[in-house]
């Protein structure tokens, strides 16, 4: 079984592992191919057993690797790919099974996202045309907005889109658009905030406006504080993958110890 | 990649070979999902080249993986159907990154075990049927391959059926059907054709089709022409399109006709009939017809009206109303000629004793078509009648009818009619008649100047009667008249029979030399009247040149002789003479020479043609003189010794001369006188050989009587002059009256013996004695061999008259 970590979160380092089980015969070899190329072999009767082939963005860790396991030192977009694992045994049938799995790299955001366009002020039927962008990523940023902690509904106008930039990473954009009621502020205040997301690897973080009615003053300083503690939930957050990835290898490992007796 | 099932391929290992530390240590083919190398080549221990090879155990020996070739190729030969599939060749390297090359392979399987099957799903082929002409033909195709084949009906290069559908078993199949098997199917080649990729040999099955046809036609091919009856022709028929080939049958009207013979090749049958028409076959549809026995209706026919010619066939019958018996001279008869023919008779024709008839209204012969009528029939119509008829197949003529008409008595001509009978001698007298019926009664009677007498004694025999008659007196002569009765009537001409005396025959008359060869003559004369006798015939040949006796011959019956074994080239002298009881006639002489031998011959052409005649004559002159002497000697011997009795004298006579054969024996005892010498009257003719001494019939002056007798030479002194005495007679008065004065003129000269005649001499019929007329006497005397010469009788001075050549006219 291959086990193969995904997605990874660029700079992180991976261990992938290619559990088998020879069922009483020699190994000859385990081949590690990334798209079908090969960057990492280990031949017990060669000299050393374990070789790395370079290959770009695949950075073996050699002293790490072993029979069943190679280890990518730090994750880069390049190390994206295909990864698959071929076990062959000794001569002179030399059955070769083999594994794939793609391991997909994320970058995340290092800036949450920002609204733009907002008046400091407005009247009962003025009309509210705002934006929202995420900094960049990989992949796109999911967008949500907020209007007094309350996800805004279909009934809103607003329109989404992306940016691809030349390194591979991501803007994402999401505008929103709307005619102000009575309803929409609470004492003279309405909260506007912008939510931006990647899934499964549990990254969120948001933007807040305050808009004061016609009558009522914007506060500044408030909107200051949030921008913080904003930061501060990110950090939580980025240490979540990596105790996640964590938990999932020694599980993958059991399962591979499972999937080894069919072999 | 492409392969063809048991054939090869090469798959290629597309990677690069680098040496050293990067050298291959091991190659592994894989195919399909399967992680088990069908192939490895194991070179982690040394040399490539050294390698161990491995493979599994469904490629066996069939693989080789060849590196000395750019790219090293995995060859796999034979293919089969398994080795379809992915495969992947995967190199390791002692240190380079492992390699690998993908590479499909495809396996067409060609298209196989393809059967024909005919509609009941039996396998077919080759040469299938026969099937009949306008059946339905279904054939199926099957065949197999992968990828699925094409399987097509073709015929030639003509595409019949291209749909096909495929079994569940894998199995395409295309049925071919044709609704109508016609003519044109005949031996047509249906090709199943099975193919599927153009790597692949398509796969051919085919079948031949026989077919059972119909005939086509059926013609008589001989051209109908109109048969002759009896006459066996062949005729002919043929008929083609049937097959197999068609039996023929021929019919005569409802009559199916045997004796065939038949010749069958390929769709064509000839039949020959051999066949001999009859009469009756005339216009009867004669009829040939051909026909496939496979096929209820497929008679074909071609027929004629023939035509039958046939000779005419006559049948020759005498008129209905006629009774055969009952015709006499003077009836009218006819016939009919009853003729059946095809084509009708051109003319019909009548024939009598095998001539032809023609009408003659003169005669009462009248042809009317097919009748004959004979108006007033005579006796001479009596006979074979026959008709006769032609048309385009020939020439028939009828049985014959013999005409009987019933006459009265006639007498038979030719009958010997005088009889020179002695007295009191019998003779035996035929009275034949001709008469029908022939149930006859004669009568016979004797008539002359005195009496006429009836006589009883006779015989009679049919239609011959016969008497024994004796003259006992001289008025016994005469004529016996013979005549008979039958139921028609009585005989109006009696049948005469002259009673004479007997007397010497006549010479011989018209004597000719026939044939003359070196050794063998040929004489032939006419009998003289044989004197109421029966006379036979002598010849005497004497040779010329030397003076003898050749040869002497008798002849009973004629006179004729072959005289053979003569030398050549010799001139004989032939005397001929008759002789009967009563004595001898005149000798008639003439000369003949034997042919020379061939080289003789040619030198005598040169020599004068006269001059054997010459020869002769100059003999003769001296014979005669020699002649002339002894006659006087003889005479005054004669004189002298008279009072000797004859028989001496003939004695002595013979003693004289070797010619003296010819003494007259005959001689009446009333005819020796005592003035005539005969012996050498006869010597002295006898010596003159070819000359015409002799004179005939003439009278002399002084024989009143004008009884002409023997005219006797009686002395030449020279030549050319003889002198001839007439012995007195007294004959006339010493018989009775049978010669009497009314037929004395005409047959005077009978009785007289000619004296010898030479060479061709005719007694000219003119030549009548004339008792009044003295000293006159016409002789005409030819000579084939001699010049004209003038003869002059001494005694009467005679002038003489060359008439014309080889002619001499005589006045005495």
């Amino acid at each position: 079984m291959l086990d193969v970590p995904s997605p990874t979160v660029v700079g992180q380092e991976v261990e992938l592992t290619c559990s088998f089980d020879l069922n009483g015969d020699t190994l000859y070899s385990v081949k590690w191919y990334k798209d079908d190329v090969e960057f990492y072999r280990f031949v017990p009767n060669d000299w050393p057993p374990g070789q790395f082939l370079p290959l770009s963005g695949v950075r073996v860790d050699l002293s790490k690797s072993k029979e069943q396991s190679v280890y990518i030192r730090t994750v880069a977009l390049e190390t994206a790919g295909v990864y698959k694992c071929e076990v062959s045994t000794e001569a002179p049938v030399f059955d070769t099974v083999s594994a794939k799995k793609e391991m997909n790299v994320y970058v995340l955001p290092t800036e949450g996202p920002k609204i733009t366009g907002r008046h400091m002020k407005y009247r009962v039927g003025d009309t509210v045309t705002v934006n929202c962008t995420s900094a960049k990523s990989k992949p796109a940023a999911s967008l949500a907005w907020y209007i007094n902690d309350k996800k805004v509904g279909a009934d809103y106008e607003t329109v989404y889109s992306t940016i691809l930039h030349d390194d591979g990473l991501e803007v994402s954009c999401l505008s929103l658009r709307f005619l102000i009621t009575s309803d929409h502020f609470t004492n003279g205040n309405m909260r506007l905030k912008c939510e931006a997301s990647i899934p499964r690897v549990r990254y969120t973080m948001s933007d807040e406006a305050l808009v004061i009615s016609e009558q009522l003053q914007h506060v500044s300083g408030l909107q200051i504080r949030e921008n913080l503690s904003k930061v501060r939930d990110t950090a939580a957050i980025v240490a979540t993958p990596v105790r996640w990835i964590h938990r999932l290898l020694s599980l993958l490992s059991l399962v591979y110890s499972l999937l080894f007796v069919r072999i | 990649m492409t392969a063809v099932e048991d054939r090869s391929i090469s798959l290629p290992c597309n990677v690069s070979f680098p040496a050293g530390d990067y050298a291959i240590s091991l190659v592994l083919w894989f195919r399909g999902d399967s992680g088990v190398p069908i192939y490895s080549l194991d070179a982690r221990n040394g040399s490539i080249y050294k390698a161990f090879h491995f493979t599994d155990d469904i490629l066996g020996t069939r693989a080789y993986f060849d590196l000395t070739s750019r790219p090293p190729l995995l060859k796999i030969a034979p293919v089969k159907k398994k080795d379809e599939g992915e495969y992947e060749c995967r190199v390791d390297y002692r240190r380079a990154r492992t390699e690998k090359w993908r590479a499909h392979v495809r396996v067409i399987v060609p298209p196989k075990n393809a059967v024909i099957k005919d509609a009941q799903g039996k396998r077919v082929e080759g040469i299938i049927g026969p099937f009949n002409d306008g059946d339905m033909l279904a054939l199926s195709c099957e065949a197999e391959g992968d990828p699925i084949p094409n399987v097509t009906w073709w015929r030639d290069s003509t595409l019949l059926d291209g749909d096909y559908s495929v079994t569940p078993g894998g199995i395409v199949r295309n049925e071919l059907l044709i609704k109508r098997l016609h003519r044109d199917h005949l031996m047509s080649v249906l090709t199943c054709q099975a193919s599927n990729t153009n790597l692949s040999v398509p796969v051919f099955r085919s079948v031949t089709l026989d077919i059972n046809l119909k005939p086509l036609e059926v013609r008589i091919s001989t051209v109908n022409r109109p048969l002759l009856a009896g006459q066996q022709v062949e005729l002919v028929c043929q008929s083609s399109g049937s097959r197999p080939p068609a039996r023929i049958l021929w019919w005569k009207g409802s009559e199916k006709m045997s004796n065939i013979s038949y010749t069958r090749n390929d769709n064509v049958t000839i039949s020959k009939l051999t066949f001999t028409p009859t009469i009756q076959d005339h216009e009867i549809y004669l009829s040939c017809k051909a026909d496939n026995p496979v096929f209820s209706n497929s008679a074909l026919e071609d027929g004629w009206i023939i035509t039958v010619y046939h000779l005419p066939m006559l049948r020759l019958s005498l008129g209905a109303n006629i009774q055969h018996d009952s015709i006499r001279e003077g009836s009218d008869v006819y016939f009919d000629c009853n003729i059946q023919a095809n084509p009708w008779v051109s003319e019909v024709g009548w024939r009598f004793e095998g001539k032809t008839l023609f009408s003659d209204t003169k005669t009462g012969i009248i042809i009317s078509n097919q009748t004959l009528v004979l108006q007033k029939v005579t006796r001479e119509r009596r006979g074979r009648y026959q008709c006769v008829a032609a048309n385009v197949v020939g020439e028939a003529e009828s049985e014959e009818i013999i005409l009987r008409v019933h006459y009265a008595p006639v007498c038979k001509s030719g009958q010997k009619t005088v009889f020179g009978v002695d007295r009191l001698e019998s003779v035996n007298i035929r009275c034949e008649t001709l008469a029908d019926p022939s149930d006859l009664t004669f009568y016979w009677s004797l008539n002359n100047t005195f009496e006429r007498i009836e006589l009883h004694s006779f015989i009679t025999n049919g239609t011959v009667s016969k008497i024994t008659y004796r003259p006992r007196t001289r008025y016994g002569y005469g004529v016996l008249n013979c005549w008979a009765r039958n139921e028609i009537g009585i005989q109006k001409e009696p049948c005469h029979f002259s009673i004479i005396p007997a007397g010497r025959p006549e010479p011989v008359k018209k004597c000719e030399v026939l044939n003359n060869t070196m050794t063998t003559i040929e004489i032939e004369c006419e009998a003289g009247y044989n004197g109421g006798l029966k006379q036979d015939f002598h010849l005497d040949v004497f040779n010329y040149p030397l003076e003898t006796l050749e040869a002497n011959l008798t002849n009973n019956n004629t006179p004729s002789f072959t005289v053979n074994n003569l030398p050549p080239g010799t001139t004989f002298i032939f005397a001929i003479y008759s002789l009967n009881s009563k004595g001898k006639s005149h000798s008639v002489a003439l000369t003949a020479s034997t042919l020379p031998t061939p080289e003789k011959r040619t030198a005598k052409i040169e020599r004068p043609g006269i001059s054997p005649v010459l020869g002769i004559l100059i003999g003769i002159v001296g014979a005669l003189v020699l002649l002339a002497i002894l006659t006087v000697a003889i005479m005054r011997y004669k004189h002298h010794e008279e009072n000797k009795g004859p028989g001496e004298q003939d004695i002595v006579n013979k003693h004289h001369t070797p010619f003296q054969k010819d003494i007259d024996e005959g001689l009446d005892s009333d005819t020796r006188e005592p003035d005539v010498i005969p012996a050498l009257a006869v010597d002295s003719q006898e010596k003159n050989g070819g000359i015409e001494t002799g004179s005939d019939s003439c009278q002399s002056a002084h024989n009143g009587k004008g009884r002409p007798r023997d005219f006797t030479v009686l002395q030449s002194k020279s030549f050319g002059t003889t002198s001839v005495s007439v012995p007195e007679d007294t004959q006339g008065m010493s018989y009775s009256e049978v010669s009497g004065t009314a037929s004395q003129v005409s047959d005077a000269v009978k009785p007289t013996n000619s004296p010898i005649d030479f060479g061709f001499y005719n007694k000219a019929r003119s030549l009548v004695f004339q008792p009044d007329q003295e000293d006159e006497c016409n002789i005409t005397v030819e000579t084939p061999l001699m010049e004209p010469m003038s003869y002059m009788p001494e005694r009467h001075g005679v002038n003489s008259v060359i008439n014309q050549r080889n002619k001499v006219s005589t006045s005495v």
